[in-house]
């Protein structure tokens, strides 16, 4: 688990110089490591998909709760009338 | 703090969907069109806004009409026989991701599910909506910031071991 939270520092840019030096060392000299860093970098990208697939789900919730006030339906009927 | 948060959203999209839907209507494009692009241009002023990366000089309503208008102009472009861009793209460098997002997510989530929906909550409050330990521990009822940062890292190994199987991901991410 500390070398999960290693690579998380690393991806997020929260190394301190001296480890961010050491850690890339070891990247260049563990090809295992180097590896788990690409696909944490991936799984960090996939989760903010996730995150932003969860968040339309949530704005079409907050339009279907919208489409029952009526001056909100009517000004986009207007619009689209 | 999330249902002040949902609060603020609503209020934000009763005041600007109109004007990004007149945008919309315009361009040619109808009430679907309208939500789609509403509703990513306002995913982006989120997330810019929950990164504290918000600089805006005008009101979020202006700005979100600003967005929509390029995302507008991008999904109706092959539509329109002349558009006057008043915003660049390079403006908004964050739309480049959004665009690739688009194209790749859909069969990928379906296997990040496996990962189980409270890894996959628990994640989503770190690396999307940026909350910190002791806030993730308020809103997923976690016992202790502790016990939150031993599982995400849980979590977060189970969602790379999942990719370690899985060869599309490198297809669609590379």
């Amino acid at each position: 688990m500390l070398e999960t939270r290693q690579i998380d520092a690393y991806l997020l840019h929260e190394m301190e110089a001296g480890d961010l030096a050491l850690f890339q060392t070891k990247m260049i000299v563990d090809p295992e490591l180097k590896e788990k860093t690409g696909k944490q970098r991936i799984a960090h990208t996939i989760i903010k998909w996730f995150g932003r697939d969860e968040q339309r789900k949530k704005l079409e919730a907050i339009y279907n709760h919208l489409s029952k006030d009526t001056e909100f339906t009517s000004a986009i009927k207007t619009i689209f009338k | 703090m999330e249902q002040r948060e949902d609060k603020q959203i609503e209020q934000l999209y009763r005041e600007t969907f109109p004007l990004v839907a007149r945008l919309v209507k315009d361009m040619g494009g109808d009430l679907a069109a309208a939500k789609d692009v509403f509703h990513d241009a306002l995913i982006i002023y989120l997330e810019k806004s929950r990164a504290n990366k918000l600089n805006i000089k005008t009101s979020p309503r202006s700005y979100i009409a600003g967005i929509a208008r390029i995302l507008c102009i991008r999904k109706f472009k092959d539509e329109l026989l002349y558009t006057s861009i008043g915003y660049e793209d390079e403006d908004y460098p964050e739309l480049r991701d959004f665009y690739k997002e688009k194209q790749s997510a859909k069969p990928l989530l379906s296997q990040l599910r496996y990962a189980g929906e409270r890894c996959l909550k628990l994640l989503q409050a770190f690396y999307y909506t940026n909350l910190s330990t002791q806030q993730v521990a308020e809103t997923l009822d976690y016992g202790s910031a502790h016990s939150v940062s031993v599982q995400k890292y849980k979590c977060l190994e189970k969602v790379r071991s999942q990719i370690k199987q899985t060869e599309a991901y490198e297809e669609y991410i590379a």
